[in-house]
Formats: C-alpha cells, sequence, structure tokens
C-alpha cells in the first residue's frame, strides 16, 4: 500500500502559476500528485522526489481529445490527472521531468496563445456560472428545506448566500483571469 | 473568402502561425512540425504543444490547412490554397521588413546620427 496524503484546496486555480510551483514543490518533496477529485480535493502520493515542471491547459472533450493528448505525450509531456469543471470541460495537467535544473519548459511558448486560452477559460466562465448558480440554487433549497429542516425564509436566506457566494467566486475567477491577460499584454508592443 | 480578404484577415501573423504555415509546406503531423520549426530557428523557437495544438486548429477552421491523414492519433496537415495566398504575402511582408532593416542596421547598432 503506497502512502499518499490528501489535500482539500477549493480556492486554488491553475491560472497563472501558483498552483504549478506549489505542485512543483510537493514532487521535489516527494509527494506527486495522482488525482483531482470532486473540484478541490488533491492526492498525493509518495515517491522518489523529482524535479518536475508541472503545467495546466483548458480542453473540452470531443473527438479530438486523442489526438490532443498524442501531441502532448510525443512533446515529452505526462498526462497526471484532468480537474473536472463542467460538462466535458477540464483542466489537464500534465509534467514533464527538467533535464536540467531550473529550466522551463512551457506549453503555451507565446503570449498570443496563452492570451487566448485564458479568453477562452473567461468565456467558459461566462457560459456556465449562470446554469451552475440556477443548479445550485435548486440544489440549496429543498436539501437545506428537508434535510437541515429550515422554514422557508430560512432556507430561501441560505440559498440566498449560497448562490451570492457563488457568484462573488465566478467574479472572482473572472477578473483574475483579466489581471492575467492584462499582465500578458502590459509587455508586447 | 478571396485572396486580397484572405490576406486582410491573417496578415500580418505572429511568428508562431508563420513558422507553422512553412513547416506545412510539407505534409507533417504536430510534432513533426515542432521539431522542424526548431531546426529552422535553430533552437531559439521551441514551439510549446498547447500553443501549437491551439493554432493547428485555428488554421484547420479559417482552411488554411487541412488534415491530409491520422497515423495512430497523429493527424498530418498540409497547406492549403488559401494558406499558400496568406504565406506568399507575409513572406512578401517580410521582405520589406527585412530590406527596411537591412537600410537602417548601421544607424540602429548606434552612432546616434540624427537624419
Amino acid at each position: 500500500m503506497r502512502e499518499r496524503k490528501y489535500r482539500f484546496k477549493p480556492f486554488a486555480s491553475p491560472i497563472g502559476c501558483r498552483l504549478s510551483r506549489y505542485l512543483e514543490r510537493q514532487a521535489r518533496a516527494g509527494w506527486h500528485l495522482e488525482r483531482i477529485s470532486g473540484i478541490c480535493l488533491f492526492t498525493f502520493v509518495r515517491g522518489e522526489p523529482r524535479d518536475d515542471a508541472i503545467r495546466a491547459d483548458f480542453h473540452h472533450v470531443d473527438g479530438d481529445t486523442g489526438a490532443y493528448l498524442q501531441l502532448f505525450a510525443d512533446s515529452g509531456w505526462d498526462l497526471i490527472c484532468r480537474k473536472w469543471e463542467w460538462v466535458g470541460d477540464y483542466w489537464y495537467f500534465f509534467r514533464q521531468t527538467r533535464s536540467r535544473p531550473g529550466e522551463e519548459p512551457e506549453i503555451y511558448s507565446d503570449a498570443d496563445t496563452q492570451i487566448r486560452l485564458y479568453q477562452g477559460y473567461i468565456r467558459f466562465l461566462c457560459n456556465s456560472g449562470g446554469l451552475m448558480l440556477l443548479l445550485l440554487a435548486v440544489l440549496f433549497f429543498p436539501l437545506s428545506l428537508l434535510l437541515l429542516g429550515l422554514s422557508p425564509a430560512e432556507s430561501a436566506f441560505v440559498t440566498a448566500c449560497g448562490v451570492l457566494g457563488g457568484l462573488a467566486s465566478y467574479l472572482v475567477m473572472i477578473l483574475l483571469t483579466r489581471r492575467k491577460i492584462r499582465a500578458l499584454r502590459a509587455n508586447q508592443l | 473568402m478571396d485572396s486580397s480578404e484572405l490576406i486582410r484577415t491573417y496578415v500580418p501573423m505572429s511568428e508562431t502561425a508563420y513558422y507553422i504555415l512553412l513547416s506545412l509546406l510539407s505534409p507533417r503531423h504536430g510534432y513533426a512540425i515542432m521539431q522542424h520549426v526548431e531546426e529552422l530557428t535553430r533552437g531559439r523557437i521551441h514551439l510549446g504543444a498547447g500553443t501549437l495544438y491551439g493554432t493547428l486548429g485555428k488554421m484547420e477552421k479559417g482552411a488554411l490547412i487541412e488534415i491530409t491523414a491520422e497515423e495512430d492519433k497523429r493527424k498530418i496537415y498540409q497547406i492549403t490554397e488559401a494558406g499558400r495566398t496568406v504565406l506568399t504575402a507575409e513572406i512578401a511582408r517580410i521582405t520589406e521588413l527585412y530590406l527596411n532593416g537591412k537600410a537602417h542596421g548601421d544607424q540602429a547598432k548606434g552612432g546616434g546620427e540624427i537624419a
């Protein structure tokens, strides 16, 4: 039985490099990402310390996904796991052991395509956001009414809080991603 | 799209797009494109897998390239007539950049002459 540890990271976003840096630190300490369950439970498995570069790419699963993964595999990226975002939409996490310390292999080699990825992610957030919040409301109301035994007014309040919280997190994600786009554009002539 | 519309839409293009189109004058799959671009630029440009995948998708949608075969899971791409039109116009633009750059190269290096 291999040793495992679990980390609950509800606010980890693959946008930018913070999450990559965190996962790389874990790998250097011998904890290798194994899977991401639900939307934020990270499972790490114990192994040899490794100097890995870890990158995430947003991808919509379609008939082309086989070719997509093949291209990443051909260029030296091993698929670790994927993180669910929405029906058919995932963040794919890839790893590659650095051939020399300090080397930074990238899956996006120019600013234009990196920006396009982020713009696509914002489009996705805007498209899925409304439906997600509606789903949240539809789930929250009966659950709090039946399971927690709250009155309808209290249930409505809990539901409203849940939906507002969801809305806030969507807005934060959109603003964060837009900031990354602005930072990428700032240095372009 | 007629050729002037194609050129208006796609020229100028990014360095990445330019080298991908150049590579696809011969049929190649994704990884072969990466290797070819690295060779052409003597290692200066190492195309990222995400960059390449996204750009190929966009070019295929714009009918600048097409899939000619599939080996295992690797798609073989090749430039189309529309792609050649765009690439030819881009080469003419870059030639102009080059000639003007060459004519001003010494000035750019220093000297600080006022024209």
